[in-house]
């Protein structure tokens, strides 16, 4: 009985106030404030942090969430959220609204109401201004790329089929890369373009923008009360020149906005669901990225391992310059983020003129960091050798090189292959950190499909289990090699 | 053969040995006793090269070291040299544990002096042979007791050819029965006419085998004799208390 209370007490907790009886309109009213997902890190001019005072956001989605809050007597608040996490945030109840570019699709129409549009935008291809053979999206076919993740512009692209795809997290580094000549075209929504593209004099927009599409609010499911007081008070913001005047504020008012008003409730067309696709689908998907990172992980940790040991070796043998310059570098390298050193390896080095491809640069900057690790594994594995083998070769005439190579190095191998494993390990999971320099392995991967079917639970299973198809087996190997180095 | 003239050498600013005058003629057999920490294994590892020290020479055969206080600024061929004069056997073995016997005894012979490996394995067959360890070959060290552990060392130090042998105390960690198994390689070795320096407790074996003894105490030699002398009338009290507590225990 007091089992059943338990669970009563604690679903009433947790339930019962976000959903049960009170909507999240009362909430909004009782609480006096209006709490909105976004993500600031998607930048301007959704909704990114004041240059002049970054601790303020600002941006047309911004005064667009004001405006709603003054209509419901409210302040709104922003609650900072990853892009791609804002509808399984907003079904958790973190907020009231996700509204940040949130494109209307009738898959995403399924797992949560859309408001009536705020927005009409279009996609606009975006090439370097010497560009001759790229005219408009037609001209597209065999080339790079680049455009954001679990986008509009993202499925017109796939649909094509011959396009080789390059997909970012940010707004701002596909540009960059069109630049660098990463990519030979970027491809993304016309508000992003419009203000990171079109100021800059090293690109120009190819050909007109295409592939109409709908900014919508997306709200919790099921709250018509809600989701009614939304859409009037979008209507009511296109009649009384609200939305234009937030629009022209930002330089995105175009002839476009002015169907805003007849495209009622396009958004509200609930379908049923469809025959549900079987995980199979997603399967050869998350194998691709998985051999990504398999490929990834182990070119990274053959560098890690042969770096790691030159450094060893440098730190151990090398005169005090170089030895100083060792244990620099270990610090350096443990001292700091790995997404920051991929940052910098990928785009920071073209600003001195290094440019490398992502896929060098997830190599690179992985290997570059375990390679840290592993030296200080090694330096351990070779100091925890009893000083009498040194005597004894010493005395026996080796010279210190051949000590190391002959005497030292091998007695070392099986005491470190237990935490090279370990990091081995460790380093096929933080391969995952690589999608930051648009390349998609497997955790990417079940970013793009988790988000685009909502079956984040299904394909993370799935997923989780590919890890372990990958980890286990290396921690079966690493055992026996250990095994079979003791008896030998 | 070995010579040993005023080596000093500090620890800080403890003075672990203190202008030490030894030598050890061709062929000959010479031991050093005295208490634990008394400096008789880092009088060894200086002789072998194995540690700097500070003032003094060590001369094995025709080569020569001055006292330095590090080995890496030092003359590196020349410590190599000498370090190939001097065979050197350790308290605990040291043997690889990575190599089988015969690969701990081949390992410097074919690495250092490039010898042919077949002919190094044949030398090694042979040293093993003479220590009566000639089936254990392909065995790891850790498959062996104490005693077969300081054969092999032995063999090991032997293949090199060195013109002389350092014994740090080369029975001390073993099991008393195989203490006796050591000392005859040992005893053997000495009737063929190599040189030996031996550092030990085995007064016994002292007694029998050394041409000289030197007692060392606190860094200091503070007393030198042919063993008839040295243990049946020690001039220092100091050896006369160290001799009776050998002999009690």
């Amino acid at each position: 009985m007091l089992f059943y209370k338990t669970i009563l007490t604690l679903f009433i907790v947790f339930w019962f106030p976000a959903n049960i009886f009170a909507g999240p309109l009362e909430e909004v009213r009782a609480s006096g404030e209006l709490l909105w997902g976004a993500d600031a890190e998607g930048g301007a001019p959704f909704v990114f942090p004041d240059p002049e005072q970054p601790d303020r956001m600002i941006g047309f989605e911004v005064d667009l969430a004001d405006a709603l809050a003054r209509k419901l007597g409210v302040t709104a608040r922003m609650v900072q959220t990853d892009w791609r996490s804002l509808i399984p945030a907003l079904q958790r109840g973190d907020f009231h609204m996700a509204l940040n570019g949130i494109e209307w699709t009738e898959e995403r129409s399924r797992s949560v109401d859309l408001s009536r549009p705020y927005y009409i935008y279009e996609q606009q291809l975006v090439v370097r201004k010497d560009e001759k053979r790229i005219r408009s999206f037609n001209d597209v076919g065999g080339r790079t790329v680049g455009t954001l993740d679990a986008s509009v512009a993202q499925s017109l692209l796939e649909a094509r089929r011959d396009v080789t795809l390059k997909i970012y997290e940010g707004q701002v580094e596909p540009y960059r890369d069109l630049e660098l000549k990463r990519l030979d075209a970027v491809f993304m929504d016309w508000p992003i373009a419009a203000h990171y593209a079109r100021p800059n004099p090293n690109l120009k927009f190819a050909g007109a923008p295409i592939g109409e599409g709908l900014y919508v609010i997306a709200l919790l499911k099921g709250n018509e009360e809600f989701l009614q007081e939304i859409n009037r008070s979008i209507e009511n913001f296109y009649n009384d020149g609200t939305l234009k005047r937030i629009y022209e504020k930002w330089g995105l008012w175009n002839a476009k906005q002015v169907s805003l008003r007849d495209t009622d409730h396009t958004a509200r067309k609930v379908f049923t669901a469809g025959a549900d696709i079987g995980l199979g689908v997603y399967l050869p998907l998350l194998l691709k990225g998985a051999g990504m990172t398999v490929l990834i992980s182990v070119l990274a940790m053959a560098l890690a391992i042969v770096f790691g040991g030159a450094v060893t070796l440098t730190r151990l043998m090398g005169g005090p310059i170089l030895k100083s310059m060792a244990v620099t570098y270990v610090e350096i390298m443990r001292g700091t983020p790995l997404l920051l050193q991929l940052y910098i390896i990928y785009y920071g080095l073209p600003n001195i003129g290094i440019s490398l491809n992502a896929f060098a640069a997830a190599v690179l900057g992985l290997g570059l960091n375990y390679a840290a690790y592993e030296s200080e594994i090694y330096r351990a594995g070779l100091e925890s050798i009893a000083r009498g083998q040194k005597d004894a070769a010493l005395s026996l005439g080796m010279t210190r090189w051949m000590i190391y190579r002959r005497i030292l190095i091998p007695q070392a191998r099986r005491i470190v292959l237990p935490p090279v494993t370990n990091d081995f390990i460790s380093l096929f999971k933080d391969s995952s950190l690589v999608s930051i320099i648009a390349i998609v392995e497997l955790t990417k991967s079940y970013n793009m499909l988790a988000v685009s079917s909502m079956k984040f639970l299904e394909l993370g299973l799935l997923t989780a289990a590919l890890y372990l198809m990958m980890s286990l087996p290396l921690s079966i190997v690493s055992t026996r090699l250990e095994h079979h180095l003791q008896t030998t | 053969m070995i010579n040993v003239s005023g080596l000093t050498k500090h620890f800080g600013d403890r003075t672990a040995l203190d202008n030490i005058d030894l030598d050890v003629p061709r062929g000959e057999v010479k031991m050093v006793i005295g208490p634990s920490g008394c400096g008789k294994s880092t009088l060894l590892r200086c002789i072998g090269a194995l540690e700097p020290f500070d003032n003094g020479t060590v001369q094995v055969d025709e080569i020569c070291i001055q006292g330095n206080r590090s080995h890496t600024t030092g003359d590196q061929e020349t410590l190599q040299r000498l370090r190939l004069n001097t065979g050197m056997v350790f308290q605990q073995f040291h043997l690889f544990p990575h190599l089988t016997v015969l690969e701990n005894i081949i390992e410097a012979p074919v690495q250092v002096l490039k010898i042919e490996k077949s002919q190094a394995v044949q030398t090694a067959r042979n040293l093993l042979k003479q220590v009566q360890l000639e089936t254990m070959a392909d065995r790891y060290p850790r498959n062996l007791s104490g005693g077969e552990q300081q054969r092999v060392a032995i063999a090991r130090a032997l293949a090199m050819n060195p013109k002389c042998v350092l014994f740090d105390e080369p029975t001390s960690a073993l099991d008393p029965e195989m203490v006796g198994e050591v000392l005859s390689v040992m005893r053997e070795l000495a009737e063929q006419g190599m040189t030996l320096l031996i550092a030990t407790h085995e007064m016994d074996f002292a007694q029998e085998m050394a041409g000289e003894i030197f007692m060392l105490d606190h860094g200091r030699v503070i007393e030198r004799g042919s063993p008839a002398s040295l243990f049946h009338n020690p001039s220092q009290e100091r050896t006369q208390k160290f001799l009776q507590r050998i002999n009690r225990s």
